[in-house]
């Protein structure tokens, strides 16, 4: 994993140098890092179809949110060729030997024709009716919003990759693992932000290389965070030269990210929370020592890769959002969820709880069952977009009424703003956070209970 | 902010790093022996070994590392006497718990009137004589009283060289040379190149060395070093027709193949401490092709040959020996002709304890 991200560091170096067609240099990079990045999975040939069904899905997003007279530019049809080009050198790479870049299982080039031809089939036959785009965009919404449910329910998954295994000539059976598709998540909000957007007239118009560049943007492709396609463009199409501070903070970053990463969240997963510690630790001292590493193993690992992120996508001139802001230092849950995975937490409150709050208003819902409505089903989706089991439910759940308990306390109690009570509030809001990690860290609920009693003196 | 300039940090940056690898290289640290064990987290019951986090266990090459880990490493107290256990992975204790293995049934089952008779086990699934003599010559530092040596065909010929003996080829090639003994490694290995000693080069063990100290936490909190028994198929009464041993396809003279010059030199390096070596317990097959063959890994011709001149060496080299190879029964296996059950380690202690007090009671 270090040589990929040294390996992308250095391709962030060369591209930041890149004066002409910059868009196309970082989309075909970022289409290329896809492809070479995407973990084994079962059936192997999915190690081809997962990356390309990304491309696909930006390709025929980009076209379904542009407007007709927009697509055919010049600049478009020769990013469609580069784009083509790249899938070819994909499909005929298991032939360079020694050479050979991408570990993916390649189909025949009949197959990838066909599977090409029947993408650009669809968004012809999308693109008769120019006053269908909205339909077209309303279908992709909830189409994404099914994949991506799929994509998370082992059942919905089994079945999908059942149903697509003949299609994908694959004809005896495997037994799938569950599918790890990179950066689907990411890449999946990117879009439906951009269908939403583009519905409400809001999305500014992307070139082909330019979108698909937004979308699998190499540096994010695989723990964000999650940047907006307006704040994104003028970045890529007007990059601003690097300055001194800009290569301190490339620096810095990806350094402290790789320190974070690899020499502390690595060692720190040896003593943290997993099933085999839960199920034989009787003693509840060491039981939060587990706790506390896997808070803090969670927090480095994550926010080291957003480090790496950051420096990475500065060395390409673009800013990406900060996506963690000393979360553990927050004095209560609200402040708590305005700095852990700030991005994440924005893009629902964007496009879920604000339209919800609004909608619950109109319905003349009372003020504390509309707000307790939309925080524990806000926390809800934010868990199943982890993965759809009862563990990140259960977590979803407890942040939920955790964020409801804290907004109505907040709004009766005044408290002194002394360090004390600041001191205070850090500890409790730390400690909730780590005991609802208990429910994240273990894929059981019964687990996560012994756990908790463990963790509280309760008799087993 | 302004007052640094970028290309100076990034050549500042670079020097030190450059610098760091360098001065590492050049005064290899003993790293191994900055260790939290036996001061905030026990001493391991077992030398580390495994595949990493979710297994509770991680393998290290590095010798100190390996020792300080190990509750081998705590202060001798007055009236310890300590009895080291050599060999492999069935002294190790492959499958089971550390308090299932050998060391731990002989620690339950032996005892001296007047003195505190402590097992230490220091096997590790790796049978070669070469990694025994090397851990031999390291154990003198920890004041051994009694070495309980196990013995295998397969331990005392000689093998590729793994990772644990390159990682310490220095004491390797040492000890070949102090004992003038037959195979070195010489020729497998040049010595380590500056690339290889810097910290670049030693990222891998240094990163493992890190992992097995986090490790201690997980092992302070549940007294274990490897995950649960899983299911394993139980070995076959039926083993195939093959004559095959080591590198012979038929009947051989092996009176020139086991390295008892490895045995010699620990004899050698400890004159005043005893040494029992034993032929360790092997399953023995009784259904089909069992005339030819104990079990999957020795045909008759080679293990009858085998046991027979270790013990005219035995004889010969007046050495402690005791051969346990048939006491016991299958169902005292596990997943491997060599590893022992809990119960397996149980017999196999109580075959061995009037030996142990022969040298370890007054």
């Amino acid at each position: 994993m270090l040589n990929q991200i040294l390996a992308l560091l250095a391709v962030a170096l060369l591209l930041g140098q890149w004066k002409k067609a910059r868009a196309t240099g970082v989309m075909l990079a970022s289409v290329a890092a896809v492809f070479w990045l995407q973990p084994q999975t079962k059936p192997e040939n999915f190690t081809f179809w997962l990356p390309f069904a990304s491309l696909a899905l930006s390709v025929a997003v980009w076209f379904w949110v542009t407007p007709p007279e927009l697509r055919p530019q010049k600049e478009n049809w020769l990013a469609g060729l580069a784009l083509a080009g790249l899938l070819l050198w994909v499909d005929v790479d298991r032939f360079l030997g020694d050479f050979s870049i991408f570990p993916v299982f390649t189909p025949r080039w009949q197959v990838l024709s066909a599977a090409v031809g029947l993408l650009a089939l669809l968004l012809a036959l999308t693109a008769i009716r120019s006053g269908w785009r909205n339909v077209w965009q309303q279908a992709a919404f909830w189409g994404l919003l099914i994949l991506f449910g799929a994509v998370k329910l082992p059942g919905w998954q089994n079945a999908l990759v059942n149903g697509i295994l003949p299609l994908s000539g694959t004809s005896a059976p495997e037994a799938p693992s569950m599918l790890g598709w990179l950066g689907f998540s990411y890449i999946a909000f990117r879009l439906l932000h951009t269908l939403k957007d583009a519905q409400n007239g809001r999305l500014p118009p992307a070139r082909l290389d330019e979108f698909v560049a937004y979308v699998l943007f190499f540096p994010t492709l695989s723990a964000g965070p999650i940047e907006r396609l307006e704040r994104f463009l003028p970045q890529l199409r007007s990059p601003q030269p690097l300055r001194e501070e800009d290569w301190i903070f490339a620096l810095r970053r990806v350094l402290l990210g790789l320190a974070k990463k690899f020499g502390a969240a690595n060692f720190l997963a040896a003593a943290a929370l997993n099933e085999n510690l839960a199920s034989q630790t009787q003693s509840p001292g060491w039981m939060w020592v587990f706790v506390y590493a896997y808070a803090l193993q969670i927090y480095l690992d994550f926010s080291g890769y957003t480090d790496v992120a950051l420096g990475m996508a500065r060395l390409l001139s673009i800013r990406l959002p900060e996506n963690f802001s000393r979360p553990y230092l927050q004095p209560n849950l609200t402040l708590f969820w305005n700095n852990w995975h700030i991005t994440l937490t924005q893009w629902f409150r964007a496009y879920y709880f604000n339209p919800l709050a609004r909608t619950l208003r109109q319905w003349k819902i009372a003020p504390t069952l509309a707000v307790l409505l939309g925080q524990l089903s806000t926390m809800l989706l934010i868990g199943l977009w982890h993965g759809a089991s009862g563990n990140y439910l259960l977590w979803g759940l407890w942040h939920g009424l955790g964020l409801f308990a804290h907004q109505r306390w907040a709004g009766r109690v005044k408290l002194p703003s002394t360090p004390l009570w600041r001191g205070a509030g850090i500890f409790f809001t730390f400690h909730f956070v780590a005991v609802g990690w208990v429910f994240f860290a273990l894929g059981s609920p019964t687990a996560a209970w012994r756990v908790l009693r463990v963790l509280f003196g309760v008799p087993l | 902010m302004k007052n640094i300039r970028a290309p100076w940090l990034f050549a500042k940056t670079l020097a030190f790093f450059l610098l760091a690898n360098l001065l590492f290289a050049l005064i290899t640290p003993p790293v191994g022996k900055i260790s939290g064990y036996n001061w905030l987290f026990p001493g391991r019951e077992r030398l580390p070994f495994g595949a990493g986090a979710s297994d509770l266990n991680i393998s290290v090459d590095d010798l100190n590392a390996l020792f300080a880990s190990h509750k081998i490493s705590q202060a001798k107290q007055p009236g310890e006497y300590r009895v080291l256990l050599l060999g492999d992975s069935s002294i190790w204790g492959e499958l089971l718990q550390p308090q299932e293995t050998l060391a731990a049934a002989l620690q339950n089952s032996v005892a001296c009137p007047g003195r505190t008779l402590r097992f230490y086990n220091l096997g590790y699934p790796h049978p070669s004589v070469q990694k025994d003599l090397l851990f031999l010559q390291e154990a003198q530092k920890h004041q051994p009283d009694l070495i309980l040596w196990a013995l295998t065909p397969f331990s005392l010929t000689p093998k590729a060289p793994n990772p644990l003996l390159l990682q310490n080829f220095e004491q390797v090639l040492a000890l070949t040379a102090q004992y003038s003994l037959p195979y070195d490694y010489a020729n497998a290995q040049a010595p380590r190149s500056l690339y290889q000693k810097s910290i670049v080069g030693q990222r891998d063990s240094l990163a493992r060395m890190a992992l097995l100290q986090a490790l201690g936490i997980a092992w302070g909190a549940t007294g274990k070093d490897t995950a649960p028994l899983t299911a394993y198929p139980p070995l076959s009464p039926d083993v195939k027709g093959s004559l095959a041993f080591g590198g012979f396809d038929a009947p051989q003279d092996l009176s020139q193949t086991f390295l008892w010059s490895y045995l010699e030199a620990g004899v050698q390096m400890n004159p005043h401490t005893p040494i029992l070596f034993f032929n360790e317990p092997i399953f023995v097959a009784s259904g089909k092709n069992s005339d030819v063959r104990y079990n999957a890994m020795y045909p008759r011709w080679a293990y009858d040959q085998y046991r027979s001149l270790l013990r005219q060496t035995a004889q010969t080299q007046g050495w402690q020996y005791v051969d346990v190879w048939d006491i016991i029964p299958p169902q005292g296996f596990t997943d491997n002709p060599l590893h022992l059950s809990a119960q397996g380690e149980s017999l196999l202690a109580a075959a061995l304890q009037p030996y142990i007090q022969q040298n370890a009671c007054p």
